[in-house]
């Protein structure tokens, strides 16, 4: 990775934590009606609260909630209180970020990546 | 519906290397539920224990200790509910059959065999995210999860 592209997340990366607030819960309740049946993509972030990585990457998710407003629903579920949902669709390492267009799993990323890879997948199925 | 082998986690290291530098240490985070908190003894242990496994497999710190308190926390929570110090980065069909398998306990095999920390607790100093140094206080792990 070159130092130019590094320096490049960086700015994308450091977020206000407190947006993390515009990035609404999932539940095992809500997911059939808001994943499965969602007319728009969905993003969903799979985190756990004792998760360091995760902490870290909250703000990404948010600021993809922005720059999507409109185009594609943003979520977080907790796996710890939602685990029914984080084992029937295979999750192990954590935070993993899936992408569901019509309520069909089309991708899935593992770890913290930088929010570019993040974009770059959702941009394929808008 | 594809399952995640665990072989395709590793990739956060990549994904992580590839990042510039954290958000700023995190002290005024405002959100992350968290859920029951570990005893201040398992947590000391854990603590303790990540200081030695650092220095004696030469990695670091991240630079934003928020992130390797949480890890110390989660560590500990593990060790309070299952006896044993599960990764808390991962999910688990069954975490009591996790813990007692072993492969995933702290230091887990990845790390012991790799170097490879997914968790970001350990992290080799060629890691984009390594801090310098291989010692955490309990003040600092109390003052950067004061928020959660």
């Amino acid at each position: 990775m070159k130092i130019s592209s590094k320096k490049q997340s960086l700015d994308e990366v450091y977020i206000d934590s407190c947006h993390e607030l515009s990035v609404p819960v999932l539940t095992e309740e809500t997911w059939d009606s808001l994943v499965l049946n969602a007319t728009e993509p969905v993003v969903v972030e799979f985190w756990a609260p004792w998760c360091g990585p995760c902490r870290m990457f909250h703000p990404v998710i948010s600021e993809l909630a922005k720059q999507y407003t409109g185009r594609v629903r943003c979520f977080k579920l907790n796996t710890d209180d939602s685990p029914t949902v984080a084992s029937r669709y295979g999750i192990r390492s954590i935070p993993t970020i899936m992408i569901f267009v019509n309520g069909e799993k089309k991708d899935a990323i593992i770890g913290a990546v930088p929010k570019t890879c993040l974009t770059a997948s959702i941009d394929r199925f808008l | 519906m594809g399952t995640l082998q665990a072989s395709t986690s590793y990739s956060i290291g990549f994904g992580i290397s590839s990042l510039a530098a954290l958000p700023k240490p995190s002290t005024r985070r405002c959100v992350t539920v968290a859920k029951m908190e570990p005893s201040e003894k398992s947590v000391e242990v854990m603590r303790k224990f990540s200081e030695q496994y650092a220095r004696r497999s030469g990695t670091y710190f991240c630079m934003d200790k928020g992130v390797t308190s949480v890890v110390i926390k989660g560590l500990a929570e593990h060790k309070d509910t299952l006896g044993a110090p599960l990764c808390p980065c991962r999910h688990y069909d069954d975490k009591a059959a996790e813990a007692q398998q072993g492969f995933w306990n702290c230091p887990c095999v990845p790390m012991r065999e790799r170097k490879e920390c997914h968790c970001m607790l350990f992290l080799t100093p060629d890691n984009d995210f390594a801090g310098e140094e291989q010692t955490i206080s309990m003040e600092e792990i109390k003052e950067t999860t004061a928020n959660m």
